[in-house]
């Protein structure tokens, strides 16, 4: 069942570093983060540990229903659809983010457990997102992916304490929120979300 | 008996074939709010087009009188290559690769067949079906290469025995299977590629390249196609979902089977339709960025299984 999860995870991670409009990018960040939730479900179903339950609930809220709203908001506000001029394409993308999972499975191979594998993968598709795409939200959307691995390495890896847990749920929520205002603000400024443009404010 | 069975279960796919295509149709109407034609439309179709003569342009070749019937031959070939609801063990023939260029053979037929007629829709439609080929004949070895890894055999009848036998639904195996669906898709010319239903239109990429036939070579043109259709979905469902297909001699067994791979045909069709009628068609130059995305799928894949 896990293993069912974490497939979904990857096809999303990897559909998603190619994606151009933000509405599709959103939506694959909403069934990634529905797949970690089910996977903390899974895993506090098998070990019996609360925390797990948890994690799974403020997943549940906050990433698969509160932050896909606010960048549905921001979205709506700035009334930018589509990603137009990429640094780099929609294939190449995919075709990195190919190279670069395998090389995570060839340096990783010791790691018996996917979660952790996957969390690598999914912090290499957001610096993808970030690197590689010139709006706002795009850049938004890639920062929240990064954290979702981030999210996979604690249940992977480590045992923390549950409010370490909530530390990383709550500066993801505040990210969000402080993020859509940003974006709002730039847009209000420069008529456009192109990061580019910031430069002009050494000024 | 094994054989004769074999024989049996490709006939019935056969004459199943046009019925598929039909519940295709009539789905896409239900979803998109209106009462379809009858789920038996497309066996009248061949009805008709096999009752008329055939017309051949004046400025075509040979390749025009034989592309239609070898290209309906090799097609009718590979039904019988392949297991549907019977597999015991068959070691004289089954391979993928002999399976994967019969269904070749209609492609290179069909895009000769669009240029040999010279009008400009065929040699449009054969530059695009080849620029799409190119880039999906090395998913489709990739995913050859990732069965062969998995199973450490290309015969189909092993390879569906050897996934039919317990619960193996991993990481790999889900990518790759997700992987072939793109694949089934782009090579059957449907709807993130090219629209089927569309004639005329400066988009079409299959049906320009049979714009110039007509009468029952037009029916053998659009039989094959149909029946690539149902032994990709066969050949999809018989790898990667092969759970309940029988090896005993059994009649209820068989009677069991058989009702199974109905349903998971029915259930392939269903999310072909559902595609259908929600995507709009890709432009021509972003169809690479969609088979791009298969690639890194099915290289992922490998990767996964090796590791």
């Amino acid at each position: 069942m896990v293993e069912v999860l974490v497939s979904f995870i990857l096809i999303s991670g990897i559909a998603m570093s190619g994606f151009r409009r933000v509405n599709l990018l959103n939506r694959g960040f909403a069934l990634q983060s529905l797949s970690i939730a089910l996977v903390c479900l899974v895993k506090g179903y098998t070990s019996g540990e609360y925390h797990y339950y948890i994690l799974f609930l403020l997943t549940l809220i906050t990433k698969v229903i509160i932050i896909p709203f606010i960048i549905d908001r921001s979205i709506k506000d700035t009334k930018k659809k589509r990603e137009t001029e990429l640094i780099l394409s929609g294939n190449w993308s995919y075709i990195l983010l190919g190279i670069s999972v395998a090389l995570c499975f060839v340096f990783l191979r010791d790691f018996s457990d996917y979660l952790f594998k996957v969390g690598c993968i999914l912090i290499i598709t957001g610096i993808i997102l970030m690197m590689g795409r010139k709006k706002a939200v795009t850049q938004m959307i890639g920062l929240l992916t990064m954290e979702n691995g981030i999210v996979l390495f604690e249940i992977s890896m480590v045992k923390m304490g549950s409010i370490i847990e909530f530390g990383i749920v709550f500066e993801m929520l505040i990210m969000a929120m402080v993020m859509g205002v940003m974006v709002f603000r730039i847009n209000k400024t420069f008529d456009t979300i192109n990061t580019d443009y910031l430069s002009n404010l050494k000024e | 008996m094994k054989y004769i069975i074999y024989f049996i279960q490709s006939l019935i796919l056969l004459a199943l074939t046009p019925l598929f295509i039909g519940i295709i149709k009539n789905f896409k109407a239900t979803f998109r709010g209106y009462k379809g034609s009858s789920v038996f439309q497309p066996y009248f179709d061949l009805q008709k087009l096999f009752g008329k003569d055939r017309v051949i342009s004046k400025s075509s070749s040979f390749i025009t009188a034989i592309a239609p019937i070898i290209s309906l031959s090799s097609s009718i070939t590979v039904i019988f290559l392949i297991p549907v609801f019977f597999n015991a063990e068959n070691s004289y023939y089954g391979n993928l690769f002999i399976i994967f260029f019969l269904l070749g053979i209609i492609k290179f037929l069909s895009s000769l067949l669009g240029l040999d007629s010279a009008s400009t829709f065929g040699g449009m439609g054969s530059s695009r079906e080849l620029f799409i080929s190119m880039f999906a004949e090395p998913i489709m070895f990739i995913l050859v290469a990732f069965l062969y890894l998995e199973t450490k055999t290309f015969n189909i009848f092993s390879i569906s025995l050897i996934n039919s036998e317990g619960f193996k639904y991993n990481v790999a195996h889900t990518i790759a299977a997700i992987g072939f669906a793109v694949l089934l898709m782009v090579e059957n010319a449907r709807m993130p590629v090219d629209n089927p239903e569309t004639h005329l239109e400066l988009t079409m990429i299959h049906e320009a390249m049979i714009l110039d036939i007509s009468g029952r070579d037009l029916a053998y043109m659009e039989f094959a196609a149909y029946i690539k259709l149902t032994a990709f979905i066969t050949i999809f469902i018989n790898c990667f979902f092969p759970i309940g297909i029988t090896y005993s001699l059994n009649l209820s067994s068989i009677c069991i089977a058989f009702a199974i791979y109905i349903l998971k045909v029915l259930g392939v069709l269903t999310v072909i339709s559902i595609i259908e009628s929600t995507m709009a068609k890709f432009r021509l130059f972003r169809i690479p960025e969609l088979l791009s995305a298969a690639f890194s799928l099915s290289l992922v894949a490998i990767v996964i299984n090796y590791f």
